[in-house]
């Protein structure tokens, strides 16, 4: 017990913050759970981290880094409590941020909204300025101008934090700065965020879009992280709070704070796709796995290759309609690729408009819940389903603290679904299970596709409430055969935050021909961004720490409009033109299915990750006394049997480490509960982790 | 659950079929090189029956592709019969009449076989950055004068490409890379959609498309003639008046409406006849447009499919510019077609008068812009759109796209693509039309050439003389102006940008709805603080 080494990871969610404590020098964790503060959500963290410390009688002082992931900066676009923002451009273009890119989510709805911009018109500003795509200044900066607007800003329009975003400002962000600095030096107190530093890429709505969001969330974020170090140190925590970024990298939470929060707007979607890499990694030879996370009123898939999650260069925030792409803001910077589809266990089966049977995205929540919840819900849901058919034991509901009533369940399902359509009760749930599940498996494939992976070669890192229940037959419409529900799966994020290592994301901009292009030139820019990386995560690995410069080129067609990042080896390695151009060729092929036409090749920018070593996490399940033995036994419906199978109940903690058992069975834990089809095996891998095996071949027979 | 039909399984293989089709739209969309592809997303992408049914569309789509494609391939297999096609195949084809209406598009088509027998067609459609002729040219007379007209061809034959139509293609347009590049990633979507509903098929042990396609074409239908039903029988008229490029004539939309029960009949009777200019639309382009706009009112949660159309009826009588006889210019059948939703809507605000939202500032507008950047030619074409028409419930949006579904392009890539600077892009408040609810806004922009060689601009101009109609006591929305260094023009012809000429267009806001005295005064204050002068 000489050599402990503790590190505290904190995981704000939106019923529940969950700590976990690990001691890295022997594995040992331990998991807490309490009641999320949404108010001041670094007040349950603070709860939960004096709790873990308490279990595992560990004082604060032993503990050597603190991880958190946090909606906190999402929260705020989605209740529109940020700060009064204002945003200055250069002059003819302060309406773009409204007029956006003119297309509709839907095509048929008269009724369609655009989200409302987080500057309105009266908080946005002109300054006369113009440099051109080639970066030569046509208009200087007017300073008295920016002068001008910010008072305006400020002054008038009430504003808290300011945006700054000029046009080619991706590229030449000399105007950008210089007028950053003038709204410094002016208003010390004001937030400013510009768009060069928040998301140095192409296109002005998308870029200023971007930066508003940032400095929208910025006040907020700042004095929250403030809050949360100066209530760690209060429990002796001397290590500054890192938070986890969207990119699935942690920063130092104050410096993040300051100069991008936008970053971690999908901290903890971006932690929980973190921690199943973690799992795919620990359990399997080749870690390539489909992450599938379904709660209560979503479902969140991300696909990880060889260990680790995929990027999105784009994404959205605070939908109008929230699973259509195309009705939030967008945000124009590096995260972890999630598709997230409205399917939970809370989603409301109905009849639809063609008399077909739907799922959701409407969802019954937390409140008034699924029928079986007996809280006044009457529209039958996933879970509702899910029970019917045998899959939840409604006596074993959050561990038994909750009795789920199926006759409820049975008599809405029966009334809204099976009755209409002619089915009987059994057949309807059977159809909500599998209509949820096909939702979310055509919007993997399509995913998928775009990713250019083929599924059949992928596990499934199975978590949430939900998730372990609707793996197995999720899996078998992908033809994946092979399913993870890991140890720990309850608080996943929270592994996620212990297992992501100290990253930072930078772009520079970069037009040439890939044939004539200035490799010293590359070559500089990449030292550059290198020391930009380095001093933006001192704080968390010191000066001098070791680290890695992970280069990728975007290429394109000339012409073409969508460039692929290309993998540029790593550090100093040469770079070459050929190199990158059969790199491009590959990964072409891969997301296309075909050649590339032959034309010649042009870089449209420079990327880099500055990356740390990922923290050598290992966990340590605690060992029981395990019988091996079904604690009993209850009819469950298969559809590969095209019927109810007498079917063996297990306890999670009554599993064997070792012996493969064939299916059907049931295994049931607090949080949620697995199902292994009669086609199917499984077993307890040594980490604890439940394996399921569904064959070859799984496909087709859906 | 035996029947291979049931409301479950029929919901199960209809989600995987449009995700066949969602994952080779994206794949046209990443992989075609005109910007009006990819930044203006006006491509579309379908899965047809064997003799040519709508069965199914990506999620995003142009309304009149989706209308015509059907009508493309039942005329693909009048020239090439389903006897004679074999795998490998793709047919191609821009002839505006049996087609999206005008050059630029060109529509290709892929017979899909399932052991041998074909089973149904992958279509696509997308806008090339340019098709030869003189390009959206206000005053040509003919169809000739627009660019290279492509018969039904096959473009591939069992899978060897037609090397003499590629290149006859190549040699007439101004942009040969990129319209041979986009062609290529149309038909590289055909063979993802092909293969996805052959795994779809596979899947589920099916031994034909329309198994599926017929359960759901019955289906829609089924919903359209209820919605229809709940429409008071009826004929409801109106009149839309439009401009033409000659101010003296002004061109008429009679469009008449009959509701019957269940069904419906559009019928354009009385409306002007075609002229010498682009300003016609054929009749395919214009049954699009107005099924789309009784879709949007009637039925717009169900599927499209054939199923939503086969209750409505919508004729014009051959010779006016609603349908238009060969050799008719065409170019700028969107500068009028889009009117047709124009047209119906106010036909049906007699029927439905609290369910029908004010005129839009329809039509798309843009420049088409060519000349020389450094030492290579370049052609593009950038489109802006005014703002929608104000709802029985809300405002309308501003800038938005209707009744197409056409993005803008962003200026900084506009300015690496093209020799010109914008100078201004800005909404216009005034554009709106006041009401309860006030129509979204309209847009100002503005470009300067920046290049020694000149500047080729065409624009399509409209809504000069006739804004979008108010409803229910709101107020018309603006009216649209072309501004030539300044001075206000009438946009007639190309105009021609010498180095630090600039070009300015306003284009209108929508319409209002109810009566501008019964604004909510919260909406009222929003309004002046932000949009006052």
């Amino acid at each position: 017990m000489t050599d402990r080494r503790f590190r505290l990871a904190i995981d704000v969610g939106g019923t529940f913050t969950d700590v976990a404590l690990i001691d890295d020098a022997s594995g040992e964790v331990w998991f807490g759970k309490v009641l999320s503060t949404p108010d001041d959500p670094s007040r349950g963290s603070l709860v939960g981290a004096a709790e873990a410390l308490e279990r595992a009688g560990v004082a604060g002082d032993a503990v050597q880094g603190v991880v958190h992931a946090t909606t906190v900066a999402t929260n705020a676009v989605l209740e529109g409590k940020g700060a009064a923002t204002g945003l200055i451009t250069t002059a003819g273009f302060r309406d773009v941020l409204e007029m956006g890119r003119e297309s509709r989510y839907d095509i048929y709805d008269l009724g369609i909204q655009s989200p409302p911009p987080l500057a309105p018109r009266r908080r946005r500003a002109e300054v006369r300025e113009r440099i051109d795509a080639d970066g030569d200044v046509l208009t200087p900066l007017a300073r008295e101008d920016v002068e001008q607007a910010a008072r305006r800003l400020v002054d008038t329009a009430g504003v808290r934090s300011i945006a700054i975003c000029l046009l080619h400002g991706y590229a030449y962000p000399q105007h950008e700065r210089a007028a950053a600095e003038i709204v410094a030096e002016l208003f010390p107190d004001v937030a400013v965020s510009v768009s060069h530093q928040v998301s140095p890429e192409i296109r002005e709505f998308e870029r200023a879009s971007t930066t508003v969001v940032d400095a929208y969330v910025k006040p907020l974020v700042q004095s929250y992280v403030g809050r949360l170090n100066d209530g760690m140190k209060a429990l002796g925590v001397t290590p500054d709070v890192a938070m986890m970024l969207s990119n699935g990298g942690i920063g130092p939470a104050e410096a993040v704070a300051r100069s991008y929060p936008v970053r971690m707007i999908e901290s903890g979607p971006a932690a929980g796709a973190i921690g199943a890499a973690h799992y795919a990694k620990d359990a399997l030879q080749r870690p390539d796995a489909l992450a599938f996370d379904m709660g209560g009123t979503t479902a969140k898939i991300s696909v990880i290759r060889d260990g680790a999650p995929s990027i999105a260069r784009e994404f959205e925030v605070g939908h109008v309609h929230r699973f259509k792409r195309g009705s939030g803001y967008p945000l124009q910077i590096s995260a972890i690729e999630l598709i997230e589809i409205g399917a939970g266990g809370g989603s409301i089966a109905h009849v639809g408009s063609l008399g077909l049977l739907n799922v959701g995205p409407q969802s019954a929540g937390a409140s008034p819940g699924p029928v079986a919840y007996d809280q006044g819900g009457d529209d039958p849901t996933v879970t509702d389903a899910d029970l019917l058919l045998g899959y939840l034991n409604p006596k074993n509901f959050l561990g038994g603290s909750m009795a789920l009533d199926v006759d409820a369940a049975a008599a809405a399902m029966r009334r809204r679904i099976a009755e209409p359509l002619g089915l009987t009760v059994e057949q309807a749930a059977w159809g909500v299970h599998t209509i949820v599940n096909e939702r979310m498996a055509a919007a993997t494939r399509a995913h998928a596709a775009e990713r250019g992976v083929d599924l059949r070669r992928f596990a499934m890192i199975a978590f949430g409430g939900a998730g372990p229940a609707h793996a197995y037959a999720l899996a078998r419409k992908l033809g994946i055969s092979s399913v993870i529900c890991p140890f720990g799966a309850g608080v996943a994020s929270a592994i996620g935050c212990l297992a992501a290592p100290p990253a930072v994301d930078l772009a520079a901009a970069y037009f040439a021909p890939l044939d004539t292009a200035d490799w010293k030139a590359v070559s500089d820019s990449y030292g550059t961004m290198r020391a930009a990386g380095a001093a933006a995560l001192t704080a968390l690995i010191g000066a001098g720490g070791a680290l890695v410069l992970e280069r990728s080129v975007d290429v394109r067609c000339l012409g073409q409009g969508y460039a692929v990042g290309v993998r540029a080896g790593d550090d100093d390695a040469p770079l070459s033109a050929a190199d990158i151009a059969s790199g491009f060729r590959e990964i072409y092929r891969d997301i296309y299915g075909y050649n590339p036409p032959n034309v010649p090749l042009e870089i449209v920018g420079l990327r880099a990750r500055v990356v740390s070593a990922s923290p050598d996490l290992r966990l340590s399940p605690a060992t029981g006394v395990a019988s091996g033995r079904p604690k009993g036994s209850r009819p469950v419906y298969f559809e590969a049997a095209d019927g109810f199978l007498e079917t063996p109940i297990y306890d999670r903690e009554d599993l064997e480490f070792g012996p493969t058992t064939p299916g059907p069975a049931i295994i049931e834990e607090r949080e949620t509960s697995i199902v292994v089809g009669p086609d199917a095996t499984f077993r307890l891998d040594p980490a604890a982790n439940v394996v399921i095996d569904l064959g070859e071949a799984s496909i087709g027979d859906v | 659950m035996s029947d291979d039909f049931d409301p479950i399984s029929v919901e199960v293989m209809w989600t995987r079929l449009i995700s066949a089709i969602d994952e080779a739209a994206l794949t046209l969309h990443r992989t075609s090189f005109s910007t009006v592809v990819r930044e203006s997303f006006d491509y579309s992408c379908m899965v047809l029956g064997p003799e040519g049914q709508s069965v199914a569309q990506a999620t995003r789509s142009i309304p009149s592709f989706i209308g015509t494609l059907p009508m493309s391939v039942e005329a693909f297999l009048e020239k090439y019969p389903a006897d004679t096609l074999q795998p490998g195949d793709v047919i191609v084809s821009n002839d505006p009449w049996i087609g999206t209406g005008h050059l630029p598009d060109i529509t290709v088509a892929a017979p899909i076989f399932l052991d041998g027998t074909l089973i149904g067609f992958a279509g696509a459609i997308a806008h090339m950055a340019d098709i030869g002729g003189r390009r959206r040219a206000p005053d040509a007379k003919e169809v000739y004068e627009e660019g290279l007209q492509i018969p039904i061809l096959k473009l591939y034959d069992a899978g060897r490409l037609n090397e003499t139509l590629m290149a006859i293609i190549r040699q007439n347009v101004r942009a040969p890379d990129e319209v041979a590049g986009d062609i290529h990633a149309m038909v590289g979507a055909c063979e993802r959609m092909s293969a996805g509903v052959l795994a779809l098929l596979q899947e589920y042990r099916l031994m034909d498309l329309m198994g599926l396609g017929d359960k759901i074409i019955g289906l829609t239908e089924a919903a359209m003639r209820r919605a229809i039903s709940d429409v008071p029988d009826g004929v409801y008229e109106a009149v839309t008046p439009i401009d033409s490029f000659d101010s003296a004539n002004p061109l008429e939309m009679r469009c008449r409406i009959e509701v019957r029960g269940d069904s419906l009949d559009v019928d354009f009777a009385g409306t002007s006849p075609q002229n010498h200019s682009p300003l016609n639309a054929v009749l395919g382009y214009t049954r699009a447009y107005s099924a789309y706009a009784l879709k949007c009112l009637l039925s717009p949660d169900v599927p499209n499919n054939q199923g939503g159309f086969r209750p409505i009826r919508i004729s014009a009588p051959e010779g006016c510019f609603l349908n238009p006889r060969y050799p008719a210019a065409v170019e700028a059948r969107a500068t009028v077609g889009h009117y047709c939703t124009s047209a119906v809507f106010n036909a049906m605000a007699l029927a439905m008068p609290d369910r029908t939202p004010a005129e839009s500032g329809t039509p798309l507008h843009g420049f088409a812009l060519s000349g020389q950047k450094g030492e290579r030619p370049f052609a593009t074409i950038v489109f802006f759109n005014g703002g929608f028409g104000a709802r029985p419930d809300s405002d309308g949006v501003s800038t938005l796209s209707f009744p197409t579904n056409v993005s803008v392009t962003p200026t900084e890539v506009l300015e690496r693509t093209a020799p010109v600077r914008v100078t201004q892009r800005a909404l216009l408040p005034e554009s709106a039309g006041a009401g309860r609810y006030r129509g979204g806004f309209g847009q100002s922009i503005e470009i300067e050439s920046v290049s020694d060689h000149p500047v080729i601009v065409s624009i399509l101009s409209q809504r000069l003389r006739f804004p979008p109609a108010g409803r229910q006591g709101g107020e018309d929305g603006g009216l649209e102006r072309v501004l030539f260094n300044g001075g206000e023009v009438e946009g007639g012809k190309p105009f021609q940008l010498r180095r630090g000429d600039r070009l300015a267009l306003e284009l209108p806001g929508g319409g209002g709805f109810g009566p501008a005295d019964a604004r909510d005064p919260i909406l009222k204050a929003y309004d002046r603080e932000n949009y006052d002068a």
